[in-house]
């Protein structure tokens, strides 16, 4: 009987760990992850039909089709510290293409719960701080205050001049309203964020 | 036809979209569509809720389409974001028969352009259209967003949906065919990744002129920022909302203040 561990090649990242995960190709990661996300990852057969509609291909190393291999494989360090999942804007094209059906954008929303949980995020990951951000802008307020949410993400990765232009612009046409007014049950808005009823 | 809906516009549309919610306003007006904002309604969570806390983005679902039942009327929306969040946590509801929650499932999220340009449709708008533009070359761009959950409009492709053309074309509109209309945009990572945003939306840009388009008609908040203002290309696109382009052609008063908002000037197509 042929193993895969004979047949697997060498992968280009972190080199002889994959190809021992390699072997046991439904690992307990991946059994978590089907079940926290609701999609059946294990009826992937790598067709690429995600990879081929990704509008977020070109600026990734790897595709969801990738991402979902190494979940299989049990590589959790690996996937839950990618670039990719974070890249992920949720569009769904790669649901609306699968031929089992598969949401890589539900799967994604698991694995970044789950980053976040387990202190995976690193501190120079501005996608993350922007939602980190706009969910504290809206914790605080029940509706979002846009130019409040421009200006804390500003400082917080201290990068003060690019868009400068178009800011001012904005809000010289007024469609940057600093007015809009905080929710006036602030008591149920905390609630609804931290779960309690 | 139902003529009173609870209004929800979401955070955008009383700051960056103002002019979506302005003109959405005007028009519905003029067709007879009453709104009653929601009072008392809370941030949809977008897209950082359900990509980074799951529980919260279903909370605050949930809390809106409670809300919006105790109004007995249908949730209205014209941000196709805030529109995928209600439909979605609708239908999560719903598929547990709305065990445990609030909200029973007595009413519905819509989205204005399913409201606008089927419920009332084109019959019911033709006789207002007074100052048809003539032959005004569009990519209408409905975003991924309006049609996600798949089922959430039923009768629209998720690929290639066609809900807004009918009315659009009735505006003097001509749709050119165009493949890329539910490519994303780039959504939000307009902030932390604006080249990447760029790069997209030049993509779009680029093909729909290919297509023959001279402009954008959208139907979502943030598709319309991100082709307004990450456009580098030399001759951008202008881009309306599709409730701009239906009031124009009625004639509405105060339509003429809503354009001078867009940063990709569209004065030159509306002197037609």
């Amino acid at each position: 009987m042929i193993r895969l561990s004979d047949v697997a090649e060498k992968p280009a990242t972190t080199p002889g760990k994959l190809s021992e995960l390699a072997a046991n190709p439904t690992s307990s990661f991946a059994k978590e992850v089907a079940e926290k996300s609701g999609q059946d990852i294990s009826k992937c057969y790598q067709c690429l039909r995600c990879v081929a509609g990704c509008p977020m291909a070109d600026f990734n190393d790897r595709g969801p089709a990738d991402i979902l291999r190494l979940i299989m494989m049990g590589a959790k360090e690996e996937v839950l510290g990618s670039e990719e999942i974070w890249a992920c804007t949720s569009c769904d094209t790669c649901a609306s293409r699968c031929p089992m059906e598969i949401s890589m954008s539900r799967v994604n929303d698991e694995l970044r719960r789950r980053a976040i949980a387990e202190g995976f995020v690193k501190p120079d990951n501005n996608i993350a701080k922007f939602h980190n951000i706009f969910m504290n802008v809206a914790k605080s307020r029940g509706r979002l205050n846009e130019p409040m949410l421009m200006a804390h993400y500003k400082w917080q990765t201290r990068d003060f001049m690019s868009d400068m232009g178009l800011g001012v612009k904005m809000i010289l046409k007024q469609k940057m309203n600093p007015f809009v007014k905080k929710h006036r049950d602030s008591a149920r808005i905390r609630r609804l964020f931290e779960g309690k009823k | 036809m139902t003529t009173k809906f609870s209004y929800f516009p979401g955070c955008s549309l009383h700051s960056t979209a103002r002019e979506y919610d302005l003109s959405a306003r005007a028009v519905c007006a003029a067709l007879g569509v009453e709104l009653v904002e929601l009072k008392d309604w809370n941030c949809c969570g977008a897209t950082s809720a359900h990509a980074t806390a799951p529980d919260t983005a279903h909370a605050l679902g949930m809390s809106n389409l409670a809300l919006a039942e105790k109004e007995k009327m249908d949730i209205v929306t014209p941000c196709s974001s805030c529109f995928s969040r209600l439909k979605a946590c609708e239908m999560e509801a719903r598929e547990d028969g709305c065990k445990g929650e609030e909200f029973k499932g007595e009413i519905s999220a819509r989205h204005l352009a399913e409201v606008l340009c089927d419920e009332v449709g084109p019959d019911r708008m033709s006789p207002l259209i007074r100052k048809p533009f003539k032959d005004l070359k569009a990519a209408v761009y409905y975003g991924c967003l309006m049609v996600r959950p798949f089922a959430a409009l039923p009768g629209s492709d998720p690929e290639n949906p066609t809900l807004m053309d009918g009315c659009l074309k009735l505006a003097g509109v001509t749709t050119v065919p165009w493949s890329y209309n539910t490519d994303c945009c780039g959504a939000g990572l307009s902030a932390p990744k604006p080249k990447v945003v760029e790069s997209m939306t030049n993509r779009l840009a680029e093909t729909a002129r290919e297509a023959g388009a001279e402009c954008f008609i959208t139907a979502c908040p943030l598709c319309q920022l991100n082709l307004d203002t990450r456009q580098t290309i030399a001759n951008p696109l202008p881009v309306f909302f599709f409730t701009e382009i239906l009031g124009w052609a009625m004639d509405l008063p105060g339509a003429a203040a809503w354009f001078p908002k867009h940063m990709i000037s569209p004065q030159a197509l509306l002197r037609g």
